[in-house]
């Protein structure tokens, strides 16, 4: 066995793996098994879910690999394979909605400026990060390709399977479902106040 | 969501807050637009806190997620040959007639081994397990099944027998399950002299049962690579002998953590040549062996 390989040695890696070589296998869940679970977990209630999906995805990702087309890219391919897992567990359990207020709003000292940021900051992140897990998929799964994996409009495309100009309109309309979400919680208008106080001007 | 007046605004709005650009010609009227609805200006404000959390480092995956997947796959089907691509229409088509006729008909829950019955007084069953087996990688032409390229032993599996090997049949657990060789079925239904010989043939052990009858009329299992079975511990120098020929090895089966070695009637059993099946006096699992052939 190699040293542990990079993505350059990705496309002989696969070719081993569609030959049965499990060990090669192997190497791609270390090369992708970090953004993949990073993708799922976005989209799922808690680790115990997210590791079913990453697991399964990678699994389907084995025993489909024959139908994987070399010209196109194995992350594209692999995150594929996900984002339908995902979207086959929220349909199992009917979207369940995700408590967006939990104990994660509770605010400590106020006296501690610097900490009592960090936390507004936590607790912003937390609320985005369930308020993500609560919308449906068809709208979490490119906010998250593109805000939290960093993938371009056109790659988010690729991965859901679905038109540019759908892509576009899915994380426009995202962005305004979570706001919505998140305004009730006074996430928002917090730190709006703050702006305004601070005289910010409206600049993205 | 319901559709608002300023949708066009609210998307190019999503634009500008979170691309970080939007074309002077969409901005202008932008700006203007949030100096007049209130709405607008709200949900720019919203988007401004958003920004703060989202993006992040990268979450890392559980040590245990890789090693689940491994252990996952060194039990489940190896990757599927893309061969079966240009055939899978066909294949489906086929399969959903008999389907058609076995539920229409009944026959497919009453009598799935008939079809295996029928062949074997042919003097053939090949499953597709057995087929498949005998493909070589890189659309290299497979060996003939009589042309001595392959090693072969006496096989029979039990697929189909039960409920409970069907339940068994989902994508992941196909490489424990013989093939459906119902599907195969050359002979109409309702044969009763061969439904009669069949029931008594299927009737064995479910953990290993064996089908009565000549051996030379027994479907054969080509030993090649990736090969899974199993066979009686007693054949065992015979399957080395066999093996050292065509120069492959043998390893352990690792047995999926959530099964166990009864819950696997099906696994094709390699009987050395010119011997008869086992008896169902020997389909305990401490006589068996169970391998999977890997290259030297």
């Amino acid at each position: 066995m190699g040293a542990l390989t990079g993505v350059d040695d990705e496309p002989r890696l696969i070719e081993r793996a569609r030959g049965g070589d499990r060990e090669a296998f192997g190497m791609l869940v270390d090369i992708h098994q970090d953004r993949l679970y990073h993708f799922v977990r976005r989209q799922s209630r808690d680790d115990d879910e997210a590791m079913d999906i990453a697991q399964e995805a990678f699994v389907k990702a084995w025993t489909k690999l024959a139908l994987f087309r070399a010209d196109s890219k194995f992350s594209t391919w692999l995150f594929t394979i996900a984002a339908n897992e995902c979207r086959s567990r929220h349909r199992s359990r009917k979207l369940e909605p995700v408590a967006i207020d939990d104990a994660t709003m509770q605010v400590s000292d106020p006296h501690e400026q610097g900490a009592q940021a960090t936390l507004e900051s936590e607790e912003l992140k937390a609320s985005l990060h369930k308020a993500l897990a609560s919308l449906d998929s068809d709208y979490s799964q490119p906010l998250i390709l593109l805000h939290f994996q960093g993938e371009s409009y056109q790659s988010i495309a690729d991965i859901l399977s679905i038109p540019l100009g759908t892509v576009k309109t899915r994380i426009h309309r995202g962005h305004k479902f979570l706001a919505e979400k998140l305004r009730p919680l006074g996430k928002t208008e917090t730190t709006s106040v703050r702006h305004a106080s601070k005289g910010h001007k409206a600049q993205p | 969501m319901n559709e608002t007046p300023c949708r066009h605004f609210e998307d190019d709005l999503s634009t500008w807050m979170f691309e970080g650009a939007l074309d002077e010609k969409r901005l202008a009227p932008l700006k203007g637009h949030l100096k007049t609805c209130s709405s607008c200006r709200q949900l720019k404000d919203d988007y401004s806190a958003m920004k703060q959390g989202l993006g992040e480092e990268t979450l890392k995956a559980p040590p245990e997620l890789k090693s689940r997947v491994l252990q996952r796959i060194a039990v489940g089907s190896s990757p599927r040959r893309s061969w079966v691509g240009p055939l899978s229409y066909a294949a489906a088509a086929s399969v959903m007639a008999v389907m058609f006729w076995g539920l229409s008909t009944g026959e497919l829950f009453h009598r799935p081994q008939l079809a295996l019955e029928n062949q074997r007084r042919l003097g053939s069953a090949p499953s597709e397990r057995h087929d498949r087996s005998m493909l070589k990688k890189d659309g290299e032409s497979a060996p003939s099944k009589m042309d001595g390229t392959g090693r072969k032993g006496y096989v029979h599996d039990l697929d189909g027998k039960s409920t409970k090997t069907s339940e068994l049949s989902d994508e992941n657990d196909s490489q424990w399950n013989a093939p459906t060789q119902a599907l195969q079925s050359d002979t109409a239904p309702g044969d009763a002299s061969t439904e009669k010989e069949s029931g008594e043939g299927m009737a064995g052990d479910p953990t290993g049962g064996v089908l009565s009858g000549d051996p030379e009329e027994t479907p054969t299992l080509t030993l090649t690579l990736g090969l899974k079975f199993k066979v009686l511990k007693k054949d065992l120098p015979m399957l080395d002998k066999a093996l050292k020929d065509l120069s492959l090895h043998r390893k352990p089966l690792v047995m999926p953590t959530d099964k166990r070695l009864e819950d696997i009637p099906s696994l094709p059993t390699w009987i050395p040549p010119g011997q008869h099946p086992p008896q169902s006096s020997e389909g305990q699992a401490d006589l068996w062996e169970y391998v999977e052939l890997v290259a030297p």
